[in-house]
Formats: C-alpha cells, structure tokens, sequence
C-alpha cells in the first residue's frame, strides 16, 4: 500500500513546484520594443559601411530579431564584413549557428582556430573571442566572432553565453543576447595583416555595440 | 494494488501531468517545427501501450517505498523550477522525464521501477536534442554523407564536383541539406531497435547489436538516398530533390532501413534458436 507519508510528501512537493513555476510564468516577458543595431555608425575610424542581404531563406533559418550586415571599407580598398544577429528574451537570445559547422557546409576548410584577446580602445580590460581562418579556392576567410549579453558582456563560448542566459532571465527576467562577427577575404600573403585588421575593427565594434544595443520591455 | 493505491497513484500521475503542463506548449511547438522530432508524438502512446502490457505484472508486484525514488524526485522538481526560471527548456524537460521515474520509485518501489524503468526511459525520446548538441553531430554526418555520395555518383562517370555541402553537376546543383544528415533516420531506427529489444527476449549481447547495427543502417540508407537523389538531379534536375518526389524517396528509404534493421533482427533471433537446439 502507497504509505500516507509517502503520498503527501509527493502531493505537497508537486505542489509547491507547480506554485513557484506559475510564480515565474506570470511573470512578463520582455519584447523588443527599439533594435537599435541599424544605427550603428556607417563610418568607423575611416572604414565606410554598405548595407548587404541574405537570401530569404537564410533569414528564415537564422530568425533573429534584428541582423546588421554590412560591408565596411578603408580608402586604401581593404574590405571587413560584420555581421550583428541579434535575438529577444522570446527568441532565447542565441542562435544554434556557428561557423565551425557553417564555414566547412559551405565549402571551406577550417586551417587555424582559437581564442584571441581584444582591448576595446577606450577600456583599459580586454576581452577574448574566438579566431577562424577558413580556406576555399585560394582564399582564405579571416575572422574574429563572439557572443554578447546585456550590452556589454562578451563571451567566446556557447557554454558561457547559456550561463549567462541562464542568470539573466532568473535575476533580470531578460536573456537577450547577439552573435558578432568581423570578417574579410584575403589571399594567403594577407592572412596575418588581415588578422590585426579584424580584431583592431572588432575593437571599435565591442566599444560601440553597449551603446547601440536594443530595448527590451 | 489495491483500489485505494490505484487512487492515490492516478492522483499523482494527474498533478505531475499539472506540473509541467507550462512546458508542454513550446515542447510541442518544437515536435511540430522541426521534421528531427516528429516521432515524439507516438512516444507517449507507445509508452501507453508498455505499461498496459505490464499491468498484470504491476498488480502483483509488492508497493514499497524507495529514499533514493524521492531524492530523484526533489532533484528534478528543483532542476526543472530553475531551469523554467532561467528559460533554459533542455533540463526542465530532461526532469520531467526524470521526475516520473523518481515518483514512480518514491511511491511503488524498487519492483515496480524495474518493471516501469524502460516505459518511463522510452519517453526520452520526446525530448527534442537542442539545436546546439544536434549540430555537432548532424554536420559532420551531413559533410560525410555528401562526400560518400559524391564519390559514388562520380564512380557511375557522373560529372560532379563538391563544395561542402553542395554537389555541382553540369546542369544542376544540389544542396545535401541539414534534413538530409541522417540524424532523423538515426533517431528514428533507434527507436526502433529499441522496441524490437525490449519486445525480444533474447540475450544482451543481441541487443547491443540490434541498437548498434541501427546508427550504420541509417547511415547507410541516407547515402543511398543522397547518392541516388544526385544520380536522378544530374539526368532529370533537381526537382527530384523537391516536393513529393523527394518525400517520397524519404519513406521508401526509411523503409529500407526498417527493412534491414528487422533482417538484423530476424538474423539474431534465429541464431539463438539455432543455439538452443
């Protein structure tokens, strides 16, 4: 026979489950009600910016909030890519993609990955991100990527970021996050100049992202 | 069991049904969203199905109550409260599941777990793999698939070339999609495996082979699938590789799968009857 003590043990701790979780689910969820990425400057330090698109298909599967795609370039020719894919609290603030499975669908080798360390020019800390140099065809794809929390908070890892995500909607009830990406195409002779390149250019973006970020209500 | 039991025990399993009930509208959002996870919607009726089997065997087993049954039961109830609250869905459907077993072992015991313990397990296959672990695995089998495939349609002096995960033929090209890793045949003959095991009685050692002929069975029916979808684009193009034409090859495929998955089974059985004699 089920004991008394056994059944009411189990009925009270259902209970008081079912309590604290509909405590939380009445809790409102934030939307974003500004996007604000769309504003962020379209000159950089002497880098001019052209807005680009995707496919549609492409903005189906990454489904974010808001993208900024865009393609800055210096006077002396040099191009860098940033891609900014933003998404909500309802969207669970991260994207499934990353480019260690995107690049090598596309196509492209992975030759050298790792963490890199980034200063933001007027920040005395730096913070670390991750460094891929892809190759197809001759070219090769330089790029530092990360992901972004609350504005400020950068992490290299998807580990880190469901952390985050994680404490942020328990404390703050708001788990909004972005995935950054500072990119450019050169031939092999280019790839360490490139490199200084992109993280100087991620630099600016890490400084001007806080100020730019979206609004959640 | 008795009546008073049987009460008390539909009691439990109606509040815990209540207590997750908040999870349930995104967890079925996702079976309905993404094609990996439509075979959860049978999970529970098989699940069902089990228990009825069991039911006799229930009815004599002797209730007890089991510490350990309750310690699983408050984990998961706390892992599912703060996994709900830090909007995490994985853990709190991994405790939904964790939670039946726990209550089941807190409020029957250790003889009715053993009997339950495969049913309340099964019901993991409702659990949607989140799109983070699943990529891990999808996209080096989808690259695999594509290269394999590749390599055969060249072997039939097809003209292709490939590029990641696209093979470029002379009029056509097609994109060997995330759909198309093999992930979902996996899954599904696992599953599958799964239920000829637990329906055999036959020794540990078949089973193990069972399940694990399953992963290179899918495996294997994908790259035909592939190969043959490149072989058919290259003379007919690629609306093979769209519409009904397409789904059409997925169930006949799947099929085949099944197919060799039960002559594995079948094989395996009678080498234990032949053993026997």
């Amino acid at each position: 026979m089920i004991s008394a003590k056994t059944f009411i043990i189990s009925v009270v701790g259902m209970l008081v489950t079912v309590t604290i979780v509909a405590l939380f689910a009445i809790r409102p969820k934030p939307v974003v009600v500004r996007t604000n990425l769309e504003y962020l400057p379209k000159e950089i330090s002497g880098y001019a910016a052209m807005d680009d698109t995707f496919p549609e298909s492409v903005y189906r599967e990454l489904n974010a909030d808001e993208h900024v795609y865009r393609h800055y370039r210096s006077g002396d020719g040099s191009q860098l890519d940033l891609y900014v894919g933003y998404y909500g609290t309802a969207k669970g603030g991260r994207t499934g993609h990353n480019p260690y499975a995107c690049l090598p669908g596309a196509g492209w080798a992975i030759v050298d990955s790792g963490k890199v360390r980034i200063r933001q020019p007027s920040q005395s800390s730096d913070v670390e991100v991750n460094y891929v140099q892809a190759r197809r065809d001759g070219v090769n794809t330089v790029m530092v990527h990360w992901y972004q929390t609350a504005g400020t908070t950068v992490m290299s890892t998807g580990i880190q970021q469901n952390i985050e995500r994680f404490w942020g909607r328990l404390l703050h009830n708001r788990n909004d996050g972005a995935f950054v990406q500072v990119s450019t195409r050169v031939s092999d002779d280019q790839v360490a100049n490139a490199g200084t390149k992109v993280r100087n250019f991620a630099g600016l973006v890490l400084q001007l992202l806080p100020e730019y970020w979206p609004v959640e209500k | 069991m008795s009546k008073s039991d049987k009460i008390k025990i539909s009691m439990l399993l109606l509040l815990w049904v209540a207590v997750f009930s908040p999870i349930y509208p995104e967890l079925v959002r996702d079976w309905l969203s993404h094609s990996d996870n439509s075979h959860a919607f049978i999970v529970p009726f098989i699940v069902l199905f089990f228990v009825w089997q069991k039911k006799g065997e229930l009815q004599s087993t002797p209730i007890d109550s089991s510490a350990w049954g309750g310690a699983i039961l408050a984990a998961s109830l706390i892992v599912y409260v703060a996994s709900y609250a830090g909007g995490t869905a994985f853990p709190a459907r991994i405790a939904m599941v964790s939670s039946l077993f726990g209550l089941i072992w807190f409020c029957l015991g250790s003889g009715s777990i053993r009997i339950l313990a495969f049913p309340i397990g099964f019901l993991l296959f409702m659990v949607p793999v989140p799109y983070s672990l699943m990529s891990l695995v999808s996209m080096p089998l989808q690259l695999m698939a594509t290269r394999i495939s590749a390599n055969l349609i060249g072997y039939c002096s097809i003209p292709v070339y490939r590029e990641g995960n696209m093979l470029n033929f002379v009029q056509t090209k097609l994109e060997v999609a995330e759909a198309c890793s093999g992930i979902r045949s996996i899954t599904a003959l696992t599953m599958l495996a799964l239920l000829f095991c637990y329906l055999s009685e036959d020794g540990w050692w078949r089973k193990v082979l069972l399940v694990g002929a399953a992963i290179p069975i899918a495996l294997v029916a994908n790259i035909v699938r592939v190969t043959g979808t490149g072989i058919l684009a290259h003379f007919y193009g690629d609306r093979v590789a769209r519409g009904f034409l397409h789904e059409f090859s997925g169930l006949v495929i799947f099929a085949l799968g099944f197919a060799l998955l039960f002559a594995v089974f079948s094989i395996t059985s009678r080498k234990k009857t032949d053993d026997i004699r």
